[in-house]
């Protein structure tokens, strides 16, 4: 009988741990990522403008941001500011598991030590050049900024704000894929394009939510 | 003639101090803690990256 009775108390203790790593999963690590929020902006509002030439290749105004903008995992690298879902984040450069900590993360090119799969062979794309900036960033943990991912519609405006300029880009689709599917992941295409990936539905990795936008306005 | 048995009789159970309960509480509390330190350093494994 008291051995029933301690084996019902340790369970019990064991539950409540389980439930205490919960909240801390959800709630707790949001914790640690709104303090690197705050040191990245910190740090952002220290860097020097950085020079980028205006562009205009078979019809397509754009940019390209001078080869020297060269970040290292976990840096500020932009700000984005999403309207409709209150969205307001620092992103980061890389998307391994640190960086993503910090907030959403810029996918990289492999070229400045990042390792495969979290990075592109491709040269990687900054908000107004043609190609595709891929943003992802954590659903339900680590401050959740693309909770309410699902919720924009087409036409709602994400905005990018860089140290050469700011760029507002305009949804234009959703779509859910496998969680191993990498045809979104690669930055190659005819026009500036943006897309956020993050896991779906929330609470689970099953499947990855991807929203597509394009490149609507720009101002250097 | 009456029988009784040790059962019949009344029943003393001792009562156990404050501390005694407090060290229990204490142990348990230390188990869920635990517990809940395990979970978080095998979250990266348990986890998916962008969870």
């Amino acid at each position: 009988m008291r051995v029933l009775r301690t084996l019902g108390k340790f369970l019990i203790s064991v539950g409540f741990g389980v439930l205490l790593f919960v909240a801390w999963t959800l709630w707790g690590t949001g914790l640690s990522t709104d303090r690197a929020q705050a040191a990245l902006e910190l740090d952002f509002g220290r860097q020097d403008p950085i020079d980028a030439r205006e562009l205009s290749r078979e019809g397509v105004q754009s940019i390209k941001v001078d080869d020297s903008f060269q970040p290292g995992p976990g840096e500020a690298v932009f700000r984005m500011v999403i309207p409709g879902i209150e969205v307001r984040e620092m992103v980061v450069e890389g998307v391994d598991v640190e960086s993503l900590r910090k907030g959403p993360g810029h996918y990289p090119d492999c070229r400045r030590g990042f390792e495969k799969p979290l990075c592109t062979d491709e040269e990687e794309i900054w908000p107004g050049e043609v190609g595709r900036v891929i943003i992802s960033g954590h659903r339900t943990t680590y401050g959740a900024p693309f909770y309410d991912i699902d919720r924009l519609r087409r036409g709602d405006e994400i905005r990018l704000e860089t140290k050469w300029g700011d760029f507002t880009y305009e949804v234009t689709g959703s779509e859910i894929v496998p969680p191993n599917s990498t045809d979104i992941a690669t930055p190659v295409s005819d026009k500036p394009e943006l897309v956020l990936t993050t896991c779906n539905p929330r609470f689970s990795a099953a499947e990855r939510l991807i929203v597509s936008a394009e490149l609507s306005d720009a101002s250097l | 003639m009456s029988v009784t048995g040790p059962s019949d009789g009344p029943s003393f159970r001792k009562r156990r101090s404050w501390k005694s309960r407090l060290l229990e509480l204490s142990l348990w509390v230390a188990v869920a803690i635990a517990t809940a330190v395990v979970l978080v350093m095998l979250s990266e494994q348990i986890l998916p990256a962008n969870f």
